[in-house]
């Protein structure tokens, strides 16, 4: 059985099962691994495999049927959603300025403004801080929904397909901003895709989930920043690719 | 509130009490657009009752799918109750404590509050589910969330909901403020001063140009309303909308 206790482990699963109500086969069954304190991992699979229930769980949004989950408490857990989940009817500042302001009620607005406009600096959106949701691109909501999850300064970092809607070159800038936070922060980031290529690019571990449950993990020690065209990077992504398709 | 509103509405009702003008050939624009003014209240106040109730039945309504299951055929058969039914059960009930316009205001609420019933619990249930998992797990519960993230959500169904109440309004104020027809030996007396009646008692007396003045400030006044109140909400409600 994994421990929480063990190393530096920060989540750990034990033997995770989950079933939704209405339907007949389990989203996740006997799913264990263990999370090291400022890693990045990278959860990926095939669409349907079950990977974003996996940060649903950790986030404490869904309960697992079976088994036991040791993560940080959810105040510490912060997510990035594929959508952007901003809230439309606030601008970028006051979109991060909220959740400053309902963690720590004793935050004034003025002062939970300023906060948020430093973390919009960390993602080089300062200059977009009045702007409202609509008025902002693909990649800069994205940018604000990753300064909002980072404002709460958590633990644990989640990325749900965070870029999976965003043109290559964007989702390359947010890959470099994403590792430049990674190392600045040491927040430990959990990340699903279903790119193989983009978790080779960015995760220190790769899970991979297939039918519910874990079919390979992956350490990598190729060295940052990874390009695409690299030997150790193409070979890593062969390697995983006979795993995904197999 | 609600009550507050209404006892608001007895007090301006008794300072500004004055007869429906029934015998009179001709009437003056002030008369007439004092008869506007009091629709109108009328009109703001069911508005007003109307929304502070719809809310809360929306939000329980959409509170579980188990509360779903049970409150919207009950709304559903509430809404398809003919209003009109009501009414004379609702005017005997006010006659007792002499407050006629107790029920215009009533039978106004009741054929707008289920129009933003509904447009509300369609609002609510397109929230995307992302943003509610945000807001839950940044620390938005309870009246936070409510305040934060359900009300402001709801704000584009809120206009447009409230855009079919008031139409609905203005298609039962005749009705509202003509009160004898539905009193036991009533008499134009016992109507309410407001543009509805006065359209009515116009159209009785075969007094037209009284009727096509009357006629004409309603159709002005609903399309002033339209122009720099409810196109202008629409507008700004276009910010609250989920892509």
């Amino acid at each position: 059985m994994l421990n929480a206790s063990d190393s530096n482990n920060l989540i750990v699963f034990n033997g995770i099962g989950k079933t939704y109500p209405h339907e007949h086969t389990s989203a996740l069954h006997d799913i264990s691994f263990s999370v090291e304190k400022g890693t990045l991992t990278c959860f990926i699979g095939p669409s349907g495999s079950g990977k974003s229930t996996v940060l649903k769980l950790i986030a404490g949004l869904e309960k697992p049927t079976i088994g036991s989950i040791q993560a940080p408490p959810p105040k510490n857990i912060s997510m990035v959603f594929q959508s952007g989940a901003l809230f439309p009817w606030l601008t970028a500042v006051d979109n991060v300025a909220l959740v400053l302001q309902v963690r720590d009620a004793r935050l004034s607005k003025t002062i939970a403004r300023k906060k948020a406009q430093e973390f919009l600096a960390l993602v080089r959106l300062q200059e977009y801080a009045e702007k409202y949701p609509a008025d902002l691109s693909g990649g800069q909501r994205q940018r604000v929904g990753i300064a909002r999850a980072l404002a709460v300064t958590p633990d644990v970092l989640l990325l749900d397909e965070p870029f999976s809607a965003l043109d290559p070159k964007t989702t390359a800038e947010l890959h470099d901003d994403l590792l430049r936070l990674w190392k600045q922060t040491g927040t430990t980031i959990l990340a699903v895709s279903h790119l193989i290529e983009e978790a080779v690019a960015l995760a220190s571990s790769i899970i991979l989930i297939k039918e519910g449950t874990i079919a390979q993990r992956y350490t990598l020690h190729i060295p940052y920043p990874r390009r695409e065209q690299e030997t150790a990077f193409i070979q890593e992504v062969h390697h995983i690719r006979r795993d995904f398709f197999a | 509130m609600p009550l507050g509103v209404v006892a608001i509405a007895m007090v301006a009702v008794k300072l500004f009490a004055v007869a429906v003008p029934v015998s009179s050939d001709t009437i003056s624009i002030n008369t007439l657009l004092a008869a506007l003014g009091f629709t109108l209240m009328r009109l703001g106040i069911a508005y007003i009752l109307a929304v502070l109730v719809s809310i809360p039945l929306a939000v329980l309504a959409t509170a579980s799918p188990t509360m779903e299951a049970m409150f919207l055929p009950m709304f559903d058969i509430f809404q398809s109750v003919p209003i009109l039914a009501f009414f004379p059960v609702i005017i005997l009930i006010f006659i007792n404590v002499k407050f006629f316009t107790g029920a215009a205001i009533t039978i106004l609420f009741l054929s707008m509050v289920w129009n933003i019933v509904f447009t509300l619990i369609g609002g609510i249930n397109v929230i995307p589910r992302d943003i509610i998992a945000a807001a839950h797990l940044f620390g938005l519960w309870g009246w936070t969330y409510f305040w934060k993230v359900l009300l402001p959500a709801m704000v584009p169904q809120l206009v447009t909901g409230s855009i079919l109440a008031f139409a609905q309004g203005w298609n039962i104020i005749i009705v509202a403020e003509v009160l004898h027809t539905y009193i036991p030996h009533g008499t134009a007396a016992q109507d309410l001063f407001g543009i509805g009646s006065i359209l009515v008692s116009a159209s009785a007396h075969g007094q037209s140009t009284v009727f096509l003045w009357a006629l004409c400030i309603t159709i002005v006044a609903i399309a002033l309303i339209n122009f720099f109140i409810w196109q202008k909400l629409l507008r700004y409600a276009q910010r609250f909308r989920f892509e």
